[in-house]
């Protein structure tokens, strides 16, 4: 049995995923990109196995040598080399489209011939106006109170709304202080153990 | 086959283990670079357990291997590759997530939580924005002239594949988002 089909089939879907995410996102223009990711891997999940199991063994083209004997070992290394693949491949596009790092050498490139020195970039990253900062989020209510002027930045504004949503924060109506949820302290433990065991500093 | 990707599982395992032990006795200033040097200097121990360590008989249940020895060790090294990748992903995912980094700080502040004015006061977006800058800096990414910051051909480059892949898959970087 073939024992580089599970890899060679792998590739082939890793591709088709790639391909099918960029034509789901110009179609759907989503406004996060893990959901898409994640629903797109299910067919291809589901796909790559089908694909194993209807085509030839040597896929009419693999040497008899490049055989062995063990097929459903071949099949899982196959899906974990496609999983591994997709991963790097989202980690990939959140690094770089999504990435802190790299949207400043992008406001940097986009500044053309004009200097741009270190406060121009913490502009970019403010909210424009008073409407844009006053941004109301679906079941967490205004964003940026005018008592909180400094929730203004696009990297506050969008993620404090996000982690309330997922559950991880919540926000105090009475107080206004922000605190975390059951899920968000054992993700935080997690995180925060995991740093410490690699000798980090406090990052982000 | 089966020789192969376990071959690449023990090494990744002990080198990521070692390199992660020597970060405690002597902390590397670029991370990525140590870590690439733990997986260059581990690629000849791929070939050393893929060659003499026997396999278990767990694994080998089967009896899958390979009629081609150089297919087997070519499984070895680039399954080998694929877990240094994503031990690198998994890496930076936790060293340089903000969203992670504000939920450390919510855990240090207890049940009472914080409000955000005091959150910022130890995690402002002008530092983050500083020390992402002084790092790319370092990294050859770009570099500071009369107090403006210009590119260099890596980070041009980097930038120029983000913007493609932002048009190809219609996505937004965080100084556009809202």
């Amino acid at each position: 049995m073939p024992v580089v089909k599970g890899l060679i089939l792998s590739l082939l879907v890793f591709v088709l995923y790639v391909g099918s995410t960029a034509v789901a996102a110009h179609g759907l223009r989503p406004r996060g990109h893990l959901r898409v990711f994640l629903l797109a891997f299910l067919p291809c999940g589901v796909g790559y196995f089908i694909l194993y199991t209807v085509t030839p063994r040597d896929l009419c083209f693999l040497p008899p040598t490049w055989t062995g004997s063990d097929q459903s070992f071949d099949m899982a290394y196959g899906f974990a080399v496609l999983l591994l693949n997709c991963h790097s491949f989202v980690d990939y596009f959140f690094a770089t489209c999504g990435g802190f790092s790299v949207s400043l050498l992008v406001a940097i490139l986009n500044a053309g011939d004009r200097p741009i020195a270190t406060a121009d970039l913490s502009t970019k990253f403010k909210l424009e106006s008073e409407a844009e900062s006053r941004r109301m989020a679906p079941g967490v209510g205004p964003v940026d109170m005018p008592a909180a002027p400094q929730e203004s930045n696009r990297i506050y504004a969008w993620r404090l709304p996000y982690l309330v949503k997922r559950g991880w924060i919540r926000k105090d109506p009475q107080t206004d202080h922000y605190s975390l949820t059951n899920t968000g302290r054992i993700i935080a433990r997690i995180v925060h153990g995991l740093k410490r065991s690699m000798n980090l500093g406090e990052g982000g | 086959m089966k020789q192969g990707v376990f071959a690449a599982m023990v090494v990744s395992l002990v080198w990521i283990f070692l390199q992660n032990l020597l970060m405690f006795v002597r902390p590397a200033e670029n991370r990525f670079k140590s870590m690439l040097t733990g997986y260059i200097l581990s690629l000849p121990f791929v070939f050393c357990v893929y060659r003499w360590l026997p396999v278990p008989g767990f694994v080998d249940a089967g009896g899958a291997s390979t009629k081609s020895p150089c297919l087997g060790l070519f499984h070895a090294y680039f399954f080998h590759l694929l877990l240094f990748f994503c031990y690198v992903e998994c890496f930076y995912h936790i060293e340089r997530s903000v969203s992670l980094r504000l939920l450390v700080e919510l855990l240090k502040q207890g049940d009472a939580g914080a409000p955000l004015r005091e959150i910022q006061g130890r995690y402002s977006v002008e530092g983050m924005i500083q020390q992402r800058l002084e790092v790319l800096r370092d990294r050859g990414f770009i570099e500071q002239r009369n107090d403006s910051w210009h590119l260099r051909f890596k980070g041009e480059l980097l930038a120029r594949v983000t913007i493609t892949m932002s048009w190809l898959f219609q996505a937004k970087g965080q100084h556009e988002r809202r």
